[in-house]
């Protein structure tokens, strides 16, 4: 197991997987109401 | 299925076991054989979570399932991202500092050893069933539609599974794992554009997403706050957390996949890569189902999927012919009116509807009908759907591309558990209180020989499972039964420091009968449940029972 340094700013992709999460239910209420009858 | 078809079958199977054995082969111990020396990169194992995860079923029942009931099913996946972040955040650090081999063993380090050996045993009871249903269930299928010998089927993806995880262990499972979904998602691509080509020219791509939405297809979000409706934004979101909360953090099939890391920030991004990459997949595959509901509008699918499960003759049944008479003319006056659709709203959009509703409702009354001449069929056809078309439109070489897609899901699942279980074993019984020696190459052979002795457990469940059809019902819900107690114990030892052994330990006795009481009154009829809600229910019935105990011993002991 290699004990790297980790400069890895986590918080930020933990925040971006979640708006990436909204965006797609966002998208897909979109499309829920787009095509749905 | 011709020669071409078999050829490209063989050769990716036999290529895919060579490659893990041989890249694998210089396993001296343990530590290389059950984590792989700590050597992958993130991609492997963000490809391999997702292979683990995604069995043949998974293929062979997503895209059928978007054909009946629309793209819905995506909402499920809502809270895996979300446990994605909890996992990297507070089980991943645990396990890296611990150097754990299971998850299990951080629970003899934080409780004692009895909460460690009670959830490894709930973990091999569940996952030891399950691995026997993950070979079953597309063996079944395949046999079905292609005419094989199931038993065969069974013996030769089981067997095929063995070979290449006892030789190379934990690490041949994620290099293999890495390619077989380069050739599962390959294959669904080719399949996807086969799909398209079956729809008319004059029918563009965005009139044939339209006529799926205006036939209730692209339904992807349901708001209604109803419990008891399975699919939901809010059951996708809370019911969804607490399930991939425990598959990921806490199930050694998933754990091990990423405690072979090269470092904790391997880990960490292998996860992030699950996070973003699983539910566009899963939007693909579903969307790929209901493409095929699309292009089967201009191409008359059969009456029924899974006609070749039925021992009688459906065509010396005039009540039979006269219903399949009826649905064909429907299908005609159907396309007759998506032929002259033109995207506009003078199209006979109620009068489509209602002719998809009678070819629903012909489907319905024909699988009935069949149900009364012969009591063993299953009226449940969807996952026979995405199959039929594929071996029905598809060119020869693709075929065999496909089964390969299917055969490899059902490998990749089916190693992914027999490695956590033989690890499980090994490492949480075997080590702990059989061998206290230190003799690494008698451990590995052990380790071997249980991986073997897994294997051979689950094909022999697969070869009985035909036998017991409320088993496989009963499995396919088990991982829900377990997961929340297991899940309930951890989320105890993580974040409740003041609760001991002892009261985890009968907390989670308290609430495992709780769930399977519940689970029973709901087969009988007497609560309606959706199987979500027990990883919920199961996990704070333990948390809430561990606190009150503790407090109970407190003050008894004060």
């Amino acid at each position: 197991m290699e004990k790297e340094k980790d400069g890895t700013n986590w918080k930020a992709w933990y925040w971006g997987l979640m708006l990436f999460l909204a965006i797609q239910i966002m998208l897909y209420l979109y499309i829920t109401n787009t095509f749905s009858a | 299925m011709s020669g071409f078809d078999w050829f490209i079958l063989a050769i990716t199977l036999l290529a895919i076991v060579l490659y893990g054995s041989w890249k694998t082969r210089k396993n001296k111990n343990l530590e290389s054989y059950l984590k792989g020396n700590n050597s992958e990169n993130w991609a492997t194992i963000g490809l391999s979570i997702m292979a683990t995860q995604a069995s043949a079923i998974t293929f062979l029942s997503t895209p059928g399932q978007a054909y009946e009931s629309g793209m819905g099913f995506i909402q499920f996946y809502f809270g895996l991202p979300l446990a994605m972040v909890l996992i990297s955040i507070f089980f991943l650090p645990i396990y890296y500092r611990l150097k754990v081999y299971t998850a299990y063993q951080y629970l003899e380090e934080r409780f004692d050893v009895r909460v460690r050996a009670f959830t490894a045993f709930l973990f091999l009871v569940s996952r030891g069933l399950a691995a026997g249903i993950t070979i079953y269930a597309p063996a079944i299928i395949l046999s079905t539609l292609l005419g094989w010998n199931l038993q065969l089927t069974c013996v030769i993806i089981g067997v095929l599974v063995i070979v290449y995880t006892v030789s190379g262990g934990s690490r041949a499972v994620s290099l293999t794992q890495k390619w077989q979904m380069a050739i599962i998602m390959g294959g669904m691509f080719a399949a996807f554009y086969y799909i398209v080509q079956a729809i008319p020219e004059s029918i563009s791509f965005n009139t044939g997403v339209d006529i799926a939405g205006q036939l209730g297809k692209m339904k992807i979000i349901d708001l209604d706050p109803d419990p008891r409706n399975r699919y939901t934004l809010w059951s996708g979101l809370i019911g969804g957390l607490f399930l991939f909360l425990s598959y990921f953090g806490t199930d050694q099939s998933q754990v091990q996949r990423y405690l072979g890391g090269k470092s904790l920030k391997a880990s960490r991004m292998g996860l992030m890569f699950n996070g973003l990459l699983k539910i566009p997949m899963q939007f693909f595959i579903l969307f790929v189902g209901v493409m095929l509901f699309v292009a089967y509008q201009f191409n008359k699918p059969p009456i029924i999927f899974n006609a070749a499960t039925t021992q009688i003759e459906l065509q010396s049944h005039p009540n039979l012919v006269n219903i399949e008479q009826r649905y064909n003319q429907n299908f005609e006056a159907k396309k007759a009116i998506l032929e002259g659709w033109n995207g506009d709203e003078n199209i006979q959009i109620d009068a489509l509807r209602n002719l998809q509703a009678k070819q629903d409702l012909l489907r319905k009354q024909y699988k009935t009908a069949v149900a009364k001449l012969d009591n063993t069929y299953e009226s449940k056809d969807s996952d026979y759907i995405f199959l039929t078309f594929v071996i029905t439109y598809l060119p020869h070489g693709l075929i065999g591309l496909l089964l390969a897609v299917i055969f490899s899901a059902a490998m990749s699942s089916t190693a992914g558990e027999l490695n956590a279980l033989a690890s499980t074993t090994t490492i949480d019984f075997y080590k702990k209180f059989f061998s206290k020696s230190d003799d690494e190459s008698k451990d590995l052979k052990v380790s071997k020989l249980l991986t073997v002795g897994w294997g051979i457990l689950a094909i022999s469940i697969a070869l009985t499972a035909g036998l017991f059809e409320n088993l496989i019902q009963l499995v396919n819900i088990l991982g829900s039964l377990f997961y929340g107690t297991i899940l309930g114990v951890f989320l105890l030892a993580f974040f409740f420091k003041k609760v001991n052994g002892q009261s985890a330990l009968i907390g989670a006795i308290i609430g495992q009968v709780l769930v399977l009481a519940l689970h029973t009154l709901t087969v009988v009829g007497f609560l309606e449940l959706s199987y979500l809600l027990y990883n919920i229910i199961g996990s704070i019935i333990v948390i809430l029972s561990g606190l009150i105990l503790q407090e109970t011993s407190r003050k008894t002991t004060t």
